[in-house]
């Protein structure tokens, strides 16, 4: 599976519209530069996903909530999109280099198809994490060494300082 | 633009009198603008030998008795209730206030005095480190120590065109404790015969107790009258008529905008709507004057100052639409959000709601700072966001009621169930409807966990 971060309003319906179509709002959310757009490989287990989200969690500002949508690699297929590894940039490096690749040669032909292909998926599709999960995924990654805690942002620390104390993580 | 001497003054006023006496107004008549510029404490306290202040006090209240002016006697001004004569000086102040101080320049300096309603700015005014205005505003306009006190100080020549252009004089209403004279407060060091262009509506009023209170005023001696002979001297000026510099003084003060740092009008205002509420108060208790006028008095500063926080928010917002925003990113928006809270904490808050609910500017800004007031670490705002988070909830944008549940889920305040439960119940929108119960879990967890065990 394939994962992108996105902003679930921007793929929100509005009263009237067929379902499958989407609102031109979500091409924010798939948005190339130079032709490529980040995106995660979720292992079939999901068993990377806490992971996954973690390293997303890992480089912002604040511990905040996280919209992503997932999708298989048939998407891909369907939209004449190709893939390759490419190193992200989280404060995991190993789930930098495991599991982060981009969507490349994209063209607004293909970015409509796979926006349109999304959109298709309907809501199951897209997955919203709170803050607290991400909170405590960060913790556990942090915990397991996969994450430095002197990397994140002061904030986020003092945040998961209290999340996790709170909840005797 | 030019310094005047004190002789050229005296000469001056001599003048004004004679030619005052000609027009059979009586040889002591004056009009305010004369006074505005014999007197003012910048005379006086240059040249000692000239008792500006009590001197021109004495020929204001000869020339109000002469002239047939509203003098005060408790309670009535000439048939008129005391409160609405408050409410016109109040209204004039406002304007004094509000239009005429008007500034360009960067903030040097900006303090709160230890008289905790004294604030006192400093603004530079021009390249030259020297050139600044001085602008004190003594008594912050708290009537409850009975004074208040604008006094302004142009140190150098212009650039301060505008100021010593339009009518510059001194406002000073001591109705107390008289800590500075009428027309003693303000000085000016440069003058220009432009001044006298504008006439200067004056009002001058005290009660029967005048003779007493002039002598206190003439040795500067603080005295206290009983409220039963409130008195009131006063000396207005007319407004500043320099309306075209508004938007162009606005951008500049509010375009590279930080509110925490920057001393406006603004905050003047916002000052005098901080203290608002004290003054009522007191007034209705010192005086028995009805709550009513009184705070109808209060609402044309209120709006003044909600109107130009409402304009601070706008431009704020209207920077968030050229920032690559991410909640989870601080950025400038959240920078100049968390200095307006700061600087003017629930008022900010219910500005920001107001711009929000108005439905202007861009959905992605305003879902932004609703995640933000949520976010925020204030617990002096902390109900006032709660509220507003828990309104938004039933925006008609879904955005912005994601948003809200977001900011409620962030504010982790049991408080927000109902509104939530409620939410849920209505929301149309399956996949936001389905976000909004994850967040209503997880504040009944958090309620839960906070409820103590049940033995």
């Amino acid at each position: 599976m394939i994962l992108r971060k996105i902003d679930k309003p921007n793929w929100y319906l509005p009263d009237g519209w067929e379902c499958g179509d989407a609102p031109g709002d979500v091409l924010r959310d798939l948005c190339p530069k130079g032709g490529r757009l980040s995106v995660w490989i979720v292992e079939d287990d999901a068993s990377n996903l806490g992971r996954l989200l973690a390293a997303l969690g890992s480089t912002r500002g604040n511990i905040d909530h996280i919209d992503y949508v997932l999708f298989s690699f048939d998407v891909l297929r369907q939209t004449d999109i190709v893939d390759e590894k490419a190193d992200g940039g989280s404060h995991d490096s190993g789930a930098n280099a495991r599991w982060h690749h981009d969507l490349i040669d994209l063209s607004v032909t293909r970015v409509a198809a796979l926006a349109a292909a999304l959109a298709a998926l309907g809501d199951k599709s897209r997955v919203r994490c709170s803050y607290r999960e991400v909170a405590e995924h960060l913790a556990a990654a942090v915990d397991e060494g996969c994450i430095q805690l002197e990397k994140l942002n002061p904030a986020v620390r003092a945040k998961l300082a209290s999340i996790t104390g709170e909840r005797g993580l | 633009m030019k310094s005047i001497s004190v002789q050229k003054v005296m000469e001056t006023y001599r003048a004004a009198v004679a030619a005052q006496a000609t027009d059979g107004q009586g040889a002591e008549c004056l009009t305010i603008p004369e006074l505005a510029m014999y007197s003012g404490g910048g005379l006086t306290d240059r040249s000692p030998h000239v008792d500006a202040c009590g001197f021109c006090q004495r020929n204001l209240v000869s020339w109000a008795r002469a002239s047939g002016r509203p003098t005060l006697t408790t309670g009535r001004v000439h048939g008129a209730p005391v409160d609405q004569f408050l409410t016109t000086l109040w209204e004039r102040f406002v304007e004094l206030a509000g239009r005429r101080i008007r500034f360009e320049g960067e903030v040097l300096a900006r303090k709160k005095a230890d008289r905790s309603d004294s604030l006192r700015a400093v603004l530079r005014h021009g390249d030259e480190p020297s050139d600044y205005v001085q602008l004190v505003l003594e008594g912050g306009l708290r009537l409850t120590r009975n004074h208040f006190a604008l006094k302004m100080r142009v140190d150098r020549e212009p650039p301060l065109a505008p100021l010593a252009e339009g009518e510059l004089a001194g406002f000073s209403l001591s109705l107390k404790g008289i800590e500075r004279l009428v027309l003693g407060s303000v000085w000016l060091d440069t003058w220009s015969p432009p001044l006298l262009e504008w006439p200067l509506p004056p009002a001058l009023v005290c009660s029967d107790g005048r003779e007493r209170w002039l002598t206190a005023m003439g040795t500067n001696d603080e005295m206290v009258i009983p409220a039963h002979e409130l008195e009131v001297g006063c000396v207005t000026v007319h407004r500043f008529r320099y309306p075209d510099l508004l938007d162009t003084i606005q951008q500049s003060v509010l375009g590279g905008l930080i509110p925490a740092e920057s001393v406006t009008e603004l905050d003047l205002l916002l000052s005098r709507v901080d203290s608002a509420d004290e003054e009522l108060h007191h007034w209705t208790a010192q005086w028995g004057v009805d709550e009513q006028v009184l705070s109808a008095m209060l609402t044309p500063i209120r709006q003044q100052g909600r109107a130009a926080l409402l304009g601070t928010v706008k431009v704020v917002f209207r920077s968030g639409e050229e920032e690559e925003l991410e909640t989870a990113v601080e950025g400038g928006v959240s920078r100049s959000l968390e200095a307006l809270l700061g600087t003017h904490g629930g008022q900010a808050v219910d500005a920001i709601s107001e711009h929000i609910q108005w439905g202007s500017g861009d959905s992605l800004v305003a879902a932004y700072v609703l995640k933000w007031l949520g976010r925020v670490n204030d617990p002096i705002t902390h109900d006032r966001r709660l509220a507003v988070l828990a309104d938004c909830l039933r925006s008609r944008s879904p955005r912005l009621r994601d948003a809200a549940a977001l900011g409620l889920d962030s504010l982790d305040d049991p408080r927000a169930i109902s509104y939530l439960r409620e939410a849920v119940r209505h929301e149309h929108v399956a996949e936001l409807r389905e976000d909004m119960g994850s967040v209503l879990k997880s504040l009944e967890r958090t309620r839960r966990a906070d409820d103590p065990p049940q033995n």
